[in-house]
């Protein structure tokens, strides 16, 4: 079942750069789906462009079978999670909020105005809290944890939202390389076990061959590859990484040493 | 000849031509200006006699018996200038959210509500307080008035301003889980704010118990009535009392918000 589909969309900024070209994608349910490419490729804008965080320039997003508009954004949005790079947490509230503001599209307003959350919707904030092992840190400010914890309470927020998909930014692109390893193997639990769709932008090769079901390659806003992992191959490598110029980045032949 | 050992950190070395431009434009208006102040050091110099002679007369005994009423005026003083304060508190966040271009619901809102409290900061607050006390009559009521009008036209602003430098992470962090308008801004936003709002309050209360002192003056309330009274009537031993007393309450104020400022951030 497609969960996600991309038809024709482009993104073209104010100032304008073109960060995504026109570009078709389906994104099926459950897998895990890593999004590859160096830096200003457009992974960001693509996944953004998925959860309306960015509006397109031409092209319709359609996600859970919804053709995604100022209506029915916030909604969508609500089944649509994301983990960000900077792992975007409110530094000076405490941890269980920041993983109860994943239930805020279900809360009341006027609860919201008193800073006051559904007994239900706190259990499940504790509950995920408890699945990425920070139980003990929820009553400290988010900002006093370290980057690795702090992107753990990103994971919980995702988990406390039960959405139906997980948009990844660079999740990994700000932590040491066991952290990433720990991060990704969470998401990839909650792909397998819960079933939640997952969608990562990454731009490390091995992590991208470690944990995706299947690859889409990026270069210049322009998908260049898409295929499972053991499908990319060397030339593809060359072409997702080629830069501008025709130069080819070089830390991407350390990856491909074997 | 020599060459030179140290450089601007610029493309050729010389100094960058907008902070030249700057220095110029600067130095050419203090010379453009000056005339109009009559800046006279001849003056000044004559005039040190008579400035001697006017702080010779405040070595007089203090009017101890005025003390009792001095105290309650000053509270006076310092009420109108809490109240004020907090009572514009609650104009000014609400108009500060519209006037803030990250929270404004429309464009068109955002230039309203700027408009708005430009207008308001046009006059400063002696001049509100004349028009409320030819409104309302004397009495601290109009001074109250005033102040609170003036500072929503400042402190609103600052709480735009404030509301404007919350870093955009924390904002979409909260936007993507499909939060609301109104839960973006109380749990992203206001957490964010909440220091450089509490320092912004405590800079606007401290400018307001300077302000309330002169508000007397035109008859709004507060000690500024007593201290104008004393210098027209030449009666220096209330005057230096007074004087003494709004140094001190401006600077223990002072002070205590520092200790709170640093507290909190």
């Amino acid at each position: 079942m497609t969960l996600i589909q991309l038809n024709q969309v482009s993104k073209i900024y104010p100032n304008g750069l073109e960060a995504v070209k026109p570009t078709t994608i389906t994104i099926a349910a459950g897998t895990f789906t890593v999004i590859l490419g160096s830096s200003g490729a457009g992974k960001s804008t693509l996944l953004r462009l998925i959860n309306g965080l960015e509006t397109t320039t031409s092209g319709e997003v359609i996600v859970l079978g919804e053709k995604l508009t100022s209506q029915n954004v916030r909604r969508l949005r609500a089944q649509t999670a994301m983990v960000f790079q900077q792992f975007n947490l409110v530094g000076r509230l405490n941890v269980i909020t920041n993983v109860a503001i994943a239930r805020l599209y279900y809360s009341p307003w006027w609860m919201s105005m008193l800073y006051l959350f559904r007994q239900q919707d706190i259990n499940i904030a504790r509950r995920a809290l408890a699945r990425v092992n920070l139980t003990s840190k929820a009553w400290q400010r988010a900002d006093t944890l370290s980057g690795g914890q702090q992107q753990r309470i990103g994971i919980a927020r995702v988990i406390a939202q039960q959405p139906k998909i997980i948009l990844a930014d660079e999740p990994v692109a700000s932590l040491d390389p066991v952290t990433s390893e720990e991060i990704l193997t969470l998401l990839q639990e909650i792909c397998r076990e819960d079933g939640i769709t997952v969608v990562a932008s990454l731009h490390q090769v091995e992590l991208a061959m470690q944990f995706a079901d299947r690859i889409i390659g990026i270069n210049s806003g322009t998908v260049v590859f898409d295929g499972s992992p053991r499908q990319l191959g060397r030339d593809n490598l060359r072409e997702i990484y080629r830069r501008q110029d025709g130069s080819i980045d070089e830390s991407i032949n350390l990856a491909f040493s074997d | 000849m020599k060459v030179l050992t140290w450089r601007f950190p610029t493309k050729n070395g010389l100094p960058s031509l907008s902070i030249l431009l700057l220095l110029g434009a600067v130095i050419s208006i203090l010379l453009l200006t000056a005339p109009v102040v009559e800046i006279n050091l001849g003056r000044l110099w004559l005039s040190l006699g008579k400035l001697f002679q006017f702080l010779l007369n405040w070595l007089t005994i203090p009017d101890w018996a005025y003390l009792p009423k001095l105290a309650a005026k000053l509270l006076e003083t310092v009420q109108i200038a809490i109240f004020a304060t907090f009572l514009s508190l609650f104009f000014s966040i609400p108009v500060g959210i519209l006037a803030a271009n990250n929270t404004t619901p429309h464009p068109l809102i955002y230039h309203l509500s700027r408009n708005l409290m430009s207008f308001i900061r046009a006059l400063p607050e002696l001049v509100w307080a004349l028009v409320f006390v030819s409104a309302l009559g004397m009495g601290a009521l109009p001074g109250v008035m005033a102040l609170t009008f003036v500072t929503t036209g400042f402190l609103g602003k600052l709480v735009a301003e404030s509301l404007e430098v919350v870093d955009i992470k924390a904002i979409s962090g909260v936007q993507a889980t499909g939060a609301n308008w109104l839960q973006i801004l109380l749990f992203a936003i206001f957490p964010q704010a909440l220091p450089d709002l509490i320092a912004t309050l405590l800079y606007v209360l401290d400018h307001n118990i300077r302000a309330a002192t002169i508000l007397g003056i035109v008859g709004a309330g507060g000690i500024g009535f007593d201290l104008v009274e004393s210098i027209r009537l030449f009666n220096y031993s209330r005057l230096m009392l007074i004087i003494l007393a709004i140094y001190l309450l401006v600077n223990i104020f002072d002070r205590c918000s520092d200790m709170i400022r640093d507290r909190i951030i």
